[in-house]
């Protein structure tokens, strides 16, 4: 299945060449420098304002690192070497920020169309086009996981005003079919940080929830301190809070920066509303329970470890399915966090940004979200009754 | 056996006890009877500190296990009108010296309580019986987990116990399969099983069908033969009659008339203790 290729304007730089000269303009709206550095057929290096070249000068652009992402947009763009400008051939160099971008140029008559795809093999496809005519349509494969390595070196003549529009006719079907392998993949991080999360969770709660009912005071109050706050800060800011105090990391797909501050936010907000569920399940065990083994002569601590916490969990059980599922549903806060960490949002934000395909692929998540938590509320539902059958 | 000096208890500003003076002989059956609110239940759950009494001491078995002078000197504090005397402020110092030490001495109650309660059974109104293990384990759970016992004793003894209160199918059984009497049942030789020297139960029979009553009531009065020392809340005033050696008639947190049965059922004396019992007999 093949689609035409999008290409963002997100970031323009361009280098526009009529006749003998070329102009080149600046979009400094992210920032960037009004100005540009290149180095002539001589070695010379030469800053320019936006301005006029000759027709048939070696430049190579250079531009200053910025922030840190940015680096990856300017070094990308360093690397854009325009040699032999053609004749009147308008050139239009687009930049994305994102790494999925491919490379298309003008190699003698041809359009060439670079991309890396999943396997990051450097895939080249040719399409012949004469000079001065339309801007042609350019097909190429679904893009999977590019990156921007390498690939700009052969860039020869820079050829632009190709049009590029997704005429990718999707319905929802076509979007699920054609993703579905990276629709599953994202659903099974969802449910694996959910789980991972949540699983954590209950010691977190756990604790909070023994400190919160111990008559040790400063316990008592550091635990009922930290469930109020987190369960009145939005989850959203305690996640990109924690994402940016987190220090940059990344040793591989699963352990960097992204996965583990969602990760922990995930279970530092988790863990506060596990500790009231907790809570409220041990209350909810008749006071005469304890009466009884603290007149068998059993301390408070082994009543509780006997007696009130094996009741405690069967009245929980069912509350800590729900904030497994509230838990599914606030991992799509993470796609927020920078690229994302590859759950379900992610992958439907990752879809969009390289298909410009965007209801679609919300309608498919949204019905994946809502078959899991639906089929899990019902399990836990099934739980319920057979507790309730059993008491 | 158990020796009660002016007992008192405040839940906030409401005196529930106040101020009993009572002794318990080895071996007696001791009836508390008396209308609803009159402080008999307070009083038998200050007997093993299920509730912390607010004034007065408790002796058990030559144990002082509860004494408080604070509330005394509390009441004397608030009797002296001159605050600004040398008395008061000599009461003040006492007070606050006293408060002071019953805090150290609540905490070292919390840690000898437990072993004093363990010679103390009880059974309550609402059984209490623990729904998340078997009947068996319902009993052999406090002697096991308290080292008094090893397993198998537990265990040869629970059943021992079960059946001669007719409970031996149901040992594997969970509560939740059985009647309010037989839970009763059950609760009664999960306490007993601790070898406890005084048995307390905290009305026993108020919570259950009337067709129920007489199972519990007969387990009790096989309690009551092997001579361990009982105090029984009751309004079951043919049973306090017939079991008990000492009946208590309680009224707004005071004993009014204490003596044999037949002299409160036959010939009371006190005029509340009459009007109690012509409503209820």
């Amino acid at each position: 299945m093949a689609f035409i290729l999008g290409m963002s304007l997100f970031n323009e730089k361009l280098v526009k060449a009529s006749s003998n000269e070329v102009n080149i303009s600046f979009d400094n709206s992210e920032g960037g420098s009004e100005s540009f550095t290149y180095v002539n057929a001589n070695g010379q290096e030469i800053t320019l304002n936006a301005g006029k070249i000759e027709k048939g000068t070696l430049i190579t652009l250079k531009a200053e690192p910025l922030e840190e992402y940015r680096f990856v947009y300017w070094a990308y763009t360093t690397n854009n070497t325009i040699k032999k400008l053609s004749d009147s051939i308008v050139v239009n160099v687009t930049v994305k920020q994102d790494y999925k971008f491919c490379a298309v140029y003008a190699k003698d008559n041809q359009v060439v169309v670079t991309y890396l795809d999943s396997t990051e093999k450097i895939i080249v496809e040719y399409k012949i086009i004469e000079k001065g005519t339309d801007a042609p349509n350019i097909s190429a494969p679904k893009l999977k996981g590019y990156s921007h390595k390498g690939w700009s070196k052969d860039l020869d003549n820079i050829i632009t005003d190709i049009e590029v529009k997704p005429v990718y006719n999707a319905t929802v079907w076509s979007v699920f079919r054609d993703y579905a392998g990276d629709f599953f993949r994202g659903l099974g991080l969802t449910l694996a940080f959910s789980v991972i999360s949540v699983f954590c969770a209950l010691f977190l709660g756990a604790v909070l929830c023994l400190a919160k009912i111990s008559n040790i005071k400063p316990l008592k109050f550091i635990s009922t301190a930290y469930i109020e706050i987190i369960r009145g800060v939005p989850l959203l800011l305690q996640l990109l809070l924690i994402y940016a105090i987190m220090p940059r990391m990344d040793y591989g797909r699963f352990i960097n920066s992204e996965v583990l501050a969602a990760i922990l936010a995930l279970f530092l907000n988790s863990g506060a509303y596990v500790a009231e569920i907790f809570r409220s399940g041990i209350q909810a065990v008749d006071k005469g329970q304890m009466e009884a083994g603290r007149a068998l002569g059993l301390s408070k601590w082994q009543t509780m470890k006997s007696i009130i916490i094996p009741q405690a969990i069967k009245n929980v059980l069912p509350s800590i399915g729900n904030e497994l599922i509230m838990v599914i549903k606030e991992t799509s806060l993470a796609s927020t966090v920078d690229a994302g960490i590859g759950e379900l949002m992610s992958i439907k934000k990752q879809i969009t940004s390289a298909t410009f395909i965007n209801i679609p692929p919300f309608i498919v998540i949204a019905i994946m979200y809502f078959a899991v938590t639906f089929s899990l509320s019902k399990v836990v539902r099934y739980i319920e009754r057979r507790l309730e059958a059993r008491d | 056996m158990i020796k009660v000096r002016n007992l008192q208890k405040n839940f906030g500003d409401l005196k529930v006890l106040k101020g009993i003076d009572y002794e318990i002989e080895q071996g007696q059956i001791i009836s508390i009877i008396g209308p609803s609110g009159s402080g008999k239940s307070t009083f038998l759950r200050c007997l093993n500190l299920m509730e912390i009494p607010t004034g007065g001491s408790i002796e058990f078995d030559g144990n002082i296990i509860y004494s408080n002078t604070y509330h005394d000197i509390k009441e004397q504090l608030h009797r002296i009108e001159d605050k600004e005397s040398v008395e008061y402020k000599n009461v003040l110092k006492l007070y606050k010296k006293v408060k002071k030490e019953e805090v150290k001495q609540n905490k070292i109650l919390d840690k000898t309580i437990n072993i004093h309660r363990q010679k103390m059974g009880m059974v309550f109104q609402h059984f209490n019986v623990f729904p998340n293990m078997t009947v068996l384990d319902n009993i052999t759970l406090a002697p096991v987990k308290l080292g008094l016992m090893t397993e198998n004793d537990a265990k040869t003894k629970a059943m021992d116990l079960l059946k001669r209160v007719g409970l031996e199918e149901k040992a594997n059984e969970y509560p939740k399969k059985l009647s309010g009497g037989q839970k009763q049942r059950l609760a009664i030789v999960r306490a007993i099983a601790m070898n406890p020297q005084v048995m307390l139960f905290d009305e026993p029979t108020s919570a259950l069908d009337p067709e129920m009553v007489k199972e519990v009531l007969e387990v009790i009065k096989m309690i009551v033969q092997t001579g361990i020392t009982v105090i029984i809340v009751t309004h079951e005033m043919g049973f306090a009659k017939e079991v008990s050696d000492r009946v208590i008639f309680m009224d707004e947190g005071v004993i009014c008339e204490e003596g044999t049965p037949q002299e409160i059922f036959d010939n009371p004396k006190n005029k509340r203790t009459k009007e109690f019992l012509s409503k209820v007999l």
